[in-house]
């Protein structure tokens, strides 16, 4: 699907950087806007912050993905949809990714081909840097949150440093590690060798 | 005719490298020169070099997402310590550095008990940082000429990596097979409980073959370097490891674990080299290839899956009848 993507973001637009005709179209706001001091585009992660952290704790589809990242058998047995519920988590992240991907490239005013190419690893890092398990069945929007704040903060860190944004790869493998490592053990299930 | 069509059901891999023969040969008959057909094989057997050590971590049910940057790290380090150790020198080294990279991986998957695609992600992020700060963020020529001879020297039709990389199918393909660790990494793979309770070192098998994926992914970078000249902190970024996972898939491995075959995960390398090669002979716009490759990943991942679900019901159908006139 990445190949499948790749390959049409670039037929779309041929391998140019796609820049907004008009500036001053309203969509623009979203990514340079700025509502008092709070730019929009931090209104837009609250607001989406919220709207999934309900829907994730507050409501019956919210407990069965949890219910089915756990066991997707049981949940079968238990009258849960789960082909249902998977499909619609796949396309709930789809959804963000396409707002994220709207906020960038209104703030940089275009879009560029390549835009996002490795942005996974940075996601997938900010999600387990916020607990949640690979293995599925918890994790909460809100840590998720903390988790992308601290590789934010890590990032900001690394440039007011002056130090090159290679040494920020480094630092980011070992912090995941020990914080994988910390959430194991508070677990309980570090294994002894 | 039966027989024909549960081997090519039972053996997607080549199924479609039939088909991708035969389309590609109806796209451009020049296709089937054995010129080409050799060239196909000689510019892929880099990424089958990293394919065999990935075969070895799928078959055991892990993957290694850090392959894509310990390629470019071991590339800059082969070419850049050719002054100061010299060439077998440079290349132990980054064989070595690809094996501690193993070891790091091997070690906190299998005995720390972290998951294995947050370690190889972790150390995927490391081992770029690595690459990049290591030349400097600049690419490296090898001051060693006899370095490029190797890597773009060709006995008769093959050229001495495909060599190399035929050696190490048979290596790869005795150890799998007529070893205890080969034997080990299958039962493993497929159910990890039962093999730790059979008294097999599940743990141990898990170390070993992600030191294996690793020196091969150094190997790969080696002759990378060695097939260019020159190393660049790029090589291999964002996606030689998903292209080598995709090879292994092609070809029916399983990354559940303890399903598939290495010299399917050839034919996986080949299809995807096919793909490549065909796009470039009918002058195709580079999207189009990056676009074949993923519609085929998803075209076999759903055959597959419908294969497998159809034997299951035939499977079930016919235990139930065998119980149904048994009583």
């Amino acid at each position: 699907m990445m190949n499948v993507l790749q390959a049409l973001t670039l037929l779309y637009s041929g391998g140019n950087f796609v820049s907004l005709d008009n500036p001053d179209i309203w969509i623009v706001a979203f990514g340079q806007g700025n509502l008092g001091i709070v730019p929009i585009s931090v209104i837009v992660m609250i607001i989406f912050c919220v709207i999934y952290g309900i829907i994730l704790t507050r409501t019956v589809y919210g407990h069965n993905v949890k219910a089915v990242g756990t066991n997707p058998m049981t949940c079968k047995y238990s009258g849960i949809n789960d082909n249902w519920v998977v499909m619609t988590t796949f396309i709930m992240s789809g959804l963000a990714t396409a707002v994220a991907a709207i906020l960038l490239a209104t703030r940089g005013g275009g879009a560029q081909p390549t835009m996002g190419l490795g942005y996974e690893f940075d996601v997938i890092t900010a999600v387990i840097l916020g607990g949640a398990d690979l293995a599925g069945g918890e994790g909460s929007i809100y840590r998720t949150f903390v988790g992308a704040l601290v590789i934010g903060i890590m990032k900001t860190g690394f440039v007011i440093l002056g130090m090159s944004v290679y040494y920020q790869y480094i630092a980011e493998c070992i912090i995941i590690l020990i914080a994988v490592f910390l959430d194991l053990r508070a677990k309980g299930t570090v294994r002894k060798s | 005719m039966k027989k024909i069509t549960t081997f090519l059901t039972n053996n997607i891999a080549i199924t479609i490298l039939i088909l991708m023969i035969i389309v590609a040969t109806v796209l451009d008959r020049s296709f089937l020169a054995p010129a080409n057909l050799f060239n196909v094989f000689n510019q892929n057997s880099i990424k089958g070099i990293m394919a065999i050590g990935m075969t070895f971590l799928i078959l055991n049910g892990y993957f290694d997402m850090s392959l894509c940057t310990l390629v470019s790290l071991a590339a800059a380090l082969s070419c850049g310590l050719q002054n100061q150790v010299g060439i077998a020198g440079a290349v132990l080294a980054a064989l070595l550095v690809g094996a501690i990279v193993g070891i790091i991986n091997g070690f906190l998957v299998a005995y720390v008990g972290i998951n294995g695609f947050v370690v190889t992600l972790a150390t995927m992020l490391g081992c770029r940082g690595l690459a990049y700060i290591y030349p400097n963020e600049k690419s490296i020529v090898a001051p060693n000429m006899s370095f490029l001879k190797f890597g773009i020297g060709k006995l008769g039709p093959l050229s001495y990596i495909s060599i190399l990389y035929l050696i190490l199918m048979f290596i790869a393909w005795f150890v799998l097979r007529f070893t205890n660790h080969g034997r080990n990494t299958y039962a493993a793979g497929g159910n990890a409980a039962a093999s730790a309770n059979a008294g097999i070192d599940v743990k141990r098998t898990i170390f070993i073959n992600f030191v294996i994926c690793g020196v091969g992914s150094a190997l790969g970078g080696i002759l990378y370097a060695a097939s260019l000249g020159s190393s660049s902190p790029a090589l291999g970024w964002p996606d030689m490891h998903m292209l080598v996972i995709a090879a292994c898939v092609l070809g029916g491995a399983k990354l559940s674990g303890g399903y598939g075959n290495l010299w399917f995960s050839m034919v996986g390398v080949m299809i995807l080299g096919i793909v490549i090669n065909i796009m470039s002979i009918t002058g195709a716009a580079p999207w189009v290839s990056t676009f074949c490759t993923g519609a085929i990943m998803i075209a076999v991942l759903i055959a597959d899956k419908l294969i497998t679900d159809a034997r299951n019901a035939e499977a079930l159908k016919a235990a139930e009848e065998a119980f149904k006139s048994r009583s």
